[in-house]
């Protein structure tokens, strides 16, 4: 195996204002987050009987959570694509990955160090809007839902984020537009969402509990699971870094063409 | 000045009022691959919308037709075809068409060739933006055409009028998402950081349209989100008429056009 070359992994570390990224975005999420905390309570009874009818989760501590997480994930998710996109798919967009690629550096190397600052932004900034979200939810919490709770299906969906991350590198590790590149970053968020959107339309299209259930209707299923969810959310970051990595390993076979 | 020169001046002050130069344009926003992806897209909401509205639960029924009064079936279709599918869309279409205007050719370095013939900065974006509107638009009003017909034998109760009005309104949407990701392209001059921006501020605006259907008590607070004016086709479905739809979509056309002056104002700043 070839030694890394740190020097090189430190300059693409260096390469993008990940604070500035990190921190506009953030301050975006956790305005979105405590406005959300904020308004749902004060939503008409009517409506929030609705919500709770439509998403199957009962309490208004999940109802605002359910809000929350979607910020958390959208958030968390799309600053770290656009880091994702400039790694690989905006430099062969103006033609000039070549150049980066002829570099003695393997392709493993060069995916890796220009995505892993993608995945520790995605995890930096669902981190801080996950804390957020416990601290507008403060004297929400009951028997039903704690903060370790919420805090732990925060982290759970910033595991899901970085699994798609992943995904995406793959997917546009040969991308020759960015706007294709950017189409496909939302199609990745959007696929793991449409199960839900169709389960408050159609619930009688999925089974009624177990592992099916629990998988595809994804933020409502954090929440009824929030006990088990709270301790076993090192277990789900673990599956979803590993699914990145996947992702990763994948993208490398593909970016060098020919 | 010399005949020469005022000549030049001539074609630059006109490039962008010729007709041919539109129809190339057009031509080639056609032809992008992102305009046949959207295409496939805005087909896709048309053959799932009626099948994710076969059996609707009847607490949905219920707070449609509390919300947006008229027939039941046909208020909750409205209701997701604006919302889920058409609102959804509207943001997508927008950065997908307008988030690369200037920037998209001065990253393949076609921007250099185009400024080097007789058209200002501020002439280009126009034709750039304009292109994109149109197709925008077009995607929109020959879906909206053909779900006419599809879901007159689909849908209890469609009324083929109301559905359209509400689509003459809406289409504000998918304009208003392509002017403001073009405006976001030129202001910030980095494609991927202005379309961040964009998904951002554009889902969070979309995520808010019926905010004020849901609580009352702020619809005054949130009349400025340019989604909520587009929606006002569902919003008003018992009382559809002109002095209920025309205002939101005069406001809309205004909007539209100070967005698309201003960044044709900042186009000048960008290097080719």
């Amino acid at each position: 195996m070839t030694p890394i070359p740190w020097t090189y992994v430190r300059a693409e570390l260096r390469r993008e204002p990940l604070a500035f990224m990190g921190l506009s975005a953030g301050l975006f999420g956790a305005v979105s987050i405590l406005a959300t905390c904020w308004a749902v309570p004060r939503l008409p009874e009517s409506v929030l009987t609705l919500l709770s009818l439509s998403l199957a989760v009962e309490g208004l501590p999940a109802l605002v959570l359910v809000n929350t997480l979607l910020a958390v994930w959208f958030v968390a998710y799309f600053v770290g694509a656009v880091v994702v996109i400039r790694a690989i798919a905006a430099p062969r967009a103006e033609n000039g990955l070549d150049l980066l690629l002829v570099k003695p550096v393997p392709p493993e190397v060069f995916v890796w160090s220009r995505i892993l600052p993608a995945f520790g932004l995605c995890a930096a900034v669902g981190l801080g809007l996950s804390l957020t979200q416990v601290i507008g939810m403060w004297g929400l919490f009951d028997d039903q839902l704690s903060a370790a709770g919420a805090l732990g299906a925060g982290l759970t969906t910033v595991a899901v984020a970085i699994a798609q991350l992943g995904a995406l590198t793959a997917l546009t590790a040969r991308s020759t537009e960015l706007a294709g590149a950017l189409g496909l970053a939302i199609a990745v968020f959007m696929a793991v969402l449409t199960p839900t959107s169709v389960f408050i339309y159609r619930p009688d299209l999925f089974p009624v509990d177990g592992l099916g259930r629990a998988l595809f209707v994804a933020p409502t299923s954090l929440i009824l699971h929030s006990e088990l969810i709270a301790w076993a959310w090192p277990i789900v970051m673990l599956v979803g870094v590993g699914v990145g990595a996947l992702g990763l390993a994948w993208a490398a076979r593909r970016v060098v063409v020919g | 000045m010399s005949p020469a020169a005022s000549a030049v001046t001539a074609a630059v002050s006109n490039a962008v009022t010729n007709p041919a130069l539109w129809w190339m344009e057009l031509g080639r926003r056609l032809g992008e691959r992102k305009s046949k992806g959207l295409a496939a897209l805005y087909l896709g909401a048309l053959l799932a919308a009626p099948k994710l509205l076969e059996k609707p639960p009847p607490h949905l029924l219920a707070a449609a037709q509390s919300w947006f009064g008229g027939d039941d079936p046909f208020a909750l279709f409205m209701y997701v075809w604006t919302d889920l599918a058409m609102n959804k869309l509207a943001v997508v279409t927008g950065i997908a068409l307008g988030a690369g205007v200037l920037v998209e050719e001065r990253a393949d370095r076609s921007l250099v060739l185009s400024l080097s013939k007789p058209i200002t900065p501020a002439g280009l974006y126009a034709l750039r933006t304009g292109s994109a509107v149109a197709v925008a638009a077009g995607l929109y009003l020959i879906t909206q055409l053909a779900g006419l017909g599809l879901f007159a034998a689909q849908i209890d109760g469609f009324r083929p009028g109301a559905f359209w009005l509400s689509g003459m309104v809406h289409v504000w949407a998918p304009i208003f998402a392509t002017t403001l990701s073009a405006l976001c392209a030129v202001a910030i001059g980095r494609q991927l950081g202005a379309a961040l921006v964009s998904v951002l501020v554009l889902f969070s605006l979309v995520g808010g349209a019926f905010l004020g259907v849901y609580n009352p008590a702020w619809a005054g607070a949130l009349a400025f989100n340019p989604f909520t004016q587009a929606v006002a086709g569902v919003t008003h479905l018992g009382d559809q008429s002109f002095a209920t739809l025309a205002p939101p979509v005069v406001g809309l056309l205004v909007l539209n056009l100070v967005l698309v002056a201003v960044g044709a104002r900042l186009a000048r700043r960008v290097e080719p």
